[in-house]
């Protein structure tokens, strides 16, 4: 997943995020609220930690602008050495989904992430056959997209970003997310990589308003897969 | 016999921890500066950091005492916060780190 940290401690934001990577997560660090803000606003992240005692925006106040302006609810965790039962329903009531009180121990806080992570956005097993969305299909095990029945050829990380695109379907998904996803963390790949397999994508899967599906390109932002209802022939 | 305490810590984080206890030991300097300015606010920061940070870095004790010095900022209680940078200051001059933690239970000591 791709999380995003408020926490101000260089200390702490260097643990979290090294535990964060071991379990093979992605950490962006953030010390001041108003710069996890500012990105954002144009990139996507699947979870944020939150401290809530930041310089200038705090962590709850980041946290009433996600709520404000994320259209899709993103899990949040608040992580805080605040402990008054006032505080933590004071964050729960306000949008968190969860709540840890420092210091942090790695196994309780990467079993909370899952937790949250699993009751957001169920992810799809490899072993869990075939996928259906309506002319297309995933085989998971066989790693193949199918359109009316037939196999589609395509490589490897064409099917990665097939699957990726149709596991987040409606979700507005940067270039620099899907790049980590599909490419991985130290991938020293261009955006414009993205752009090109999308295309490909587009075509070979037939993505198109005419057979029920728009993937868009959204300004300065990245992509999002729809489904739309298919024009009439 | 040796003082040291011999700590084990989570080879993922081995990388972090000798950063992370000179920023402690500095700490120490910086809170006994803002104790002889009655900066009790910059102690209560410090202490605060402190008490979020340790346990997670493998470092109960750090933690508990920054616990006890945040609140003694609160109180402004110099005395205690002097005893407390005290034994701060002599817990980590006995620290020695180690991540095989094979012998050893994390974040705890042997003398």
């Amino acid at each position: 997943m791709r999380i995003a940290l408020l926490e101000d401690e260089q200390d702490q934001a260097d643990l979290v995020c090294a535990w964060l990577k071991g379990a093979g997560h992605s950490c962006h660090a953030y010390v001041l609220g108003k710069d996890l803000v500012r990105e954002a606003q144009r990139e996507t992240f699947d979870l944020f930690l939150l401290d809530w005692e930041v310089p200038g925006m705090s962590g709850a106040e980041v946290l009433v602008w996600i709520r404000a302006n994320i259209a899709e609810p993103v899990p949040v965790l608040f992580v805080t050495a605040r402990q008054r039962e006032e505080d933590i329903v004071h964050a729960l009531s306000s949008g968190a989904d969860d709540y840890m009180v420092k210091p942090l121990g790695k196994l309780e806080l990467l079993a909370r992430i899952d937790a949250l992570a699993r009751r957001a956005r169920p992810s799809p097993r490899a072993d869990e056959g075939v996928l259906e969305y309506g002319r297309l299909s995933v085989d998971c095990r066989n790693r193949q997209v199918k359109l009316d029945g037939e196999v589609v050829a395509m490589t490897q990380k064409d099917y990665e970003l097939a699957v990726f695109l149709l596991h987040n379907i409606g979700r507005l998904l940067s270039r620099g997310y899907i790049l980590e996803a599909v490419w991985g963390q130290s991938a020293e790949i261009n955006t414009r990589t993205v752009d090109t397999h999308i295309s490909r994508i587009r075509g070979k899967l037939q993505l198109t308003p005419e057979n029920g599906w728009r993937l868009s390109a959204v300004y300065q932002h990245g992509y999002r897969l729809e489904r739309v209802a298919a024009a009439a022939s | 016999m040796s003082d040291k305490l011999i700590i084990a810590v989570d080879p993922q984080i081995a990388a972090l921890v000798p950063r992370f206890l000179a920023n402690r030991a500095a700490d120490v300097g910086k809170i006994r500066a803002a104790l002889a300015g009655a900066d009790f606010d910059s102690i209560r920061v410090a202490a605060h950091g402190m008490k979020g940070s340790g346990g997670g870095y493998g470092f109960p004790e750090i933690s508990r005492l920054g616990a006890a010095m945040e609140e003694g900022a609160r109180q402004r209680d110099a005395a205690a916060i002097g005893t407390l940078l005290a034994k701060l200051e002599a817990y980590l001059a006995r620290i020695e780190i180690t991540s095989d933690d094979a012998q050893r239970a994390p974040g705890t000591g042997q003398h």
